[in-house]
């Protein structure tokens, strides 16, 4: 009764709540972007080993934020995050063109994965400050985000070190959860 | 392809054990950089083994510079292993660090790492001394990767100084190593795959003004935010549409300068380190 009370309470004055995985290979700026949306600084980071959880407040939506480590053998321990998951942030290291294959592989992995089948998918196709970044339509393409099916997604180029893309990236994801459904 | 795919379990056991022989070297029992001990992560193209916090700022590099894994968490190609065992930090440093004074004080570790291989300012002198020539060789037979149909070629960026947009030719004892790929290139140097993508190279997008003219329509039409970042929305049972754009430009990246914030990251694999 009591969560009941709170939840009725949180969607009339829109304090609603969304557990977000941010996932993607080694090095595609996860924790720069979880920090950047959090604390909105760029942090000199490690690689993650494990993960980093944190809580982001936006467009009256609390995100709380899972960035876990890309490492190859790290990866398989994603699924232990996926239950009561609202949303997928994929980050793209855009300059990385020779990983995308298996960046696109581990993403349709994830999208395959049942306990997965609600939630939205938001792919940043990060580092557009790099040279040699590809675009978000040559992301789109290289990702084959056009055979995702019964799923709402969205790209957005983006810069983390730069604090581009970020937010409006936020502003879909908050948007499309409010719409109801995440 | 997906090469990583076709590493067996066998075959990455194999490299973990030639990588464990390498890390036992006294050559890589330090950081190539900052000379901490037991070095546990790589730079796969610069074939060198670092600490992870150097890795850390390997990363910030781009991997047009550095290409970090981990020795202990990540699957590695036979190239990238024939690669290293052939260069290792001895020799690495026997270029980059070519021209360092002795004794350098390395306390500002990021600073050191980033003249080290962005700016190349150890590297020999007679390597700093051919420069444009090389630039425009490695120009001409640089090829974009897959679904780049949108880069168009290269030209000066402003934000790099000269020194930077020397190319370094690679010293003779060089001459045959095997890449990461596997193949054995003409004239490779320990730089060779930092050359790959000039650090002058421009990003056009042609090919997009097309899709621009309509998201500026887009915009107009919804009376949305004219700064936001392009996006390709999808909502199941719809058309793929298009949602405003800003167009930003291809520049030099910023230098991270924050610290590190009290999030705890909790070693899994802590036993490996």
């Amino acid at each position: 009764m009591g969560i009941l009370f709170t939840k009725m309470f949180s969607s009339l004055f829109g304090n609603k709540e969304a557990r977000i995985l941010v996932l993607g290979l080694d090095n595609a700026g996860k924790t720069t972007i979880l920090y950047r949306l959090q604390m909105g600084e760029v942090v000199s980071t490690i690689p993650t080993i494990g993960f980093n959880v944190e809580t982001v407040q936006y467009n009256n939506i609390k995100f709380q934020v899972w960035d876990l480590g890309g490492q190859t053998s790290i990866r398989p321990y994603w699924r232990c995050y996926f239950p009561n998951t609202q949303a997928i942030i994929y980050v793209i290291d855009s300059s990385d063109t020779d990983r995308l294959v298996i960046a696109k592989d581990e993403f349709h992995a994830i999208l395959e994965e049942e306990e997965l089948r609600g939630a939205v998918v938001l792919i940043f196709a990060n580092k557009q400050d790099l040279p040699g970044a590809l675009d978000d339509a040559a992301v789109t393409e290289a990702l084959e985000l056009h055979k995702i099916k019964n799923r709402q997604w969205a790209i957005f180029k983006a810069s983390a070190v730069k604090g581009e893309g970020l937010f409006e990236g936020l502003d879909w994801l908050s948007n499309t959860l409010k719409s109801g459904s995440g | 392809m997906n090469e990583k795919a076709n590493v067996s379990e066998e075959l990455n056991a194999k490299h973990i054990k030639i990588l464990e022989g390498l890390l036992k070297l006294p050559e890589n029992r330090e950081c190539a950089d900052c000379k901490r001990r037991v070095p546990r992560w790589a730079s796969v193209n610069l074939g060198i083994f670092i600490c992870m916090q150097c890795s850390g700022i390997h990363r910030s590099l781009g991997v047009h510079i550095s290409k970090v894994r981990s020795t202990t968490l990540d699957t590695w190609l036979p190239g990238q292993v024939a690669f290293i065992q052939s260069m290792g930090n001895e020799k690495s440093n026997s270029y980059w660090e070519a021209e360092l004074p002795p004794n350098y004080n390395r306390v500002g570790i990021e600073k050191f790492i980033r003249a080290k291989y962005q700016e190349k300012i150890w590297v020999p002198r007679d390597a700093k001394a051919k420069s444009s020539s090389t630039v425009r060789e490695n120009g001409s037979i640089y090829r974009p990767g897959p679904g780049s149909s949108c880069w168009h070629g290269y030209t000066k960026n402003t934000e790099h100084s000269s020194e930077e947009r020397k190319v370094a030719h690679p010293p003779r004892i060089y001459n045959r190593i095997i890449t990461a790929d596997g193949t054995v290139p003409v004239d490779v140097d320990p730089s060779y795959q930092s050359n790959m993508v000039p650090p002058f190279s421009i990003h056009q997008q042609l090919p997009m003004l097309a899709q621009k003219s309509f998201l500026m329509a887009a915009s107009a039409k919804s009376g949305g935010r004219s700064q936001m970042s392009p996006a390709i929305v999808h909502q199941p049972g719809s058309k793929v549409t298009l949602i405003p754009d800003q167009n930003w430009g291809s520049t030099g990246h910023q230098v991270p300068g924050m610290k590190m914030p009290g999030a705890e990251t909790i070693c899994w694999r802590q036993q490996l380190n």
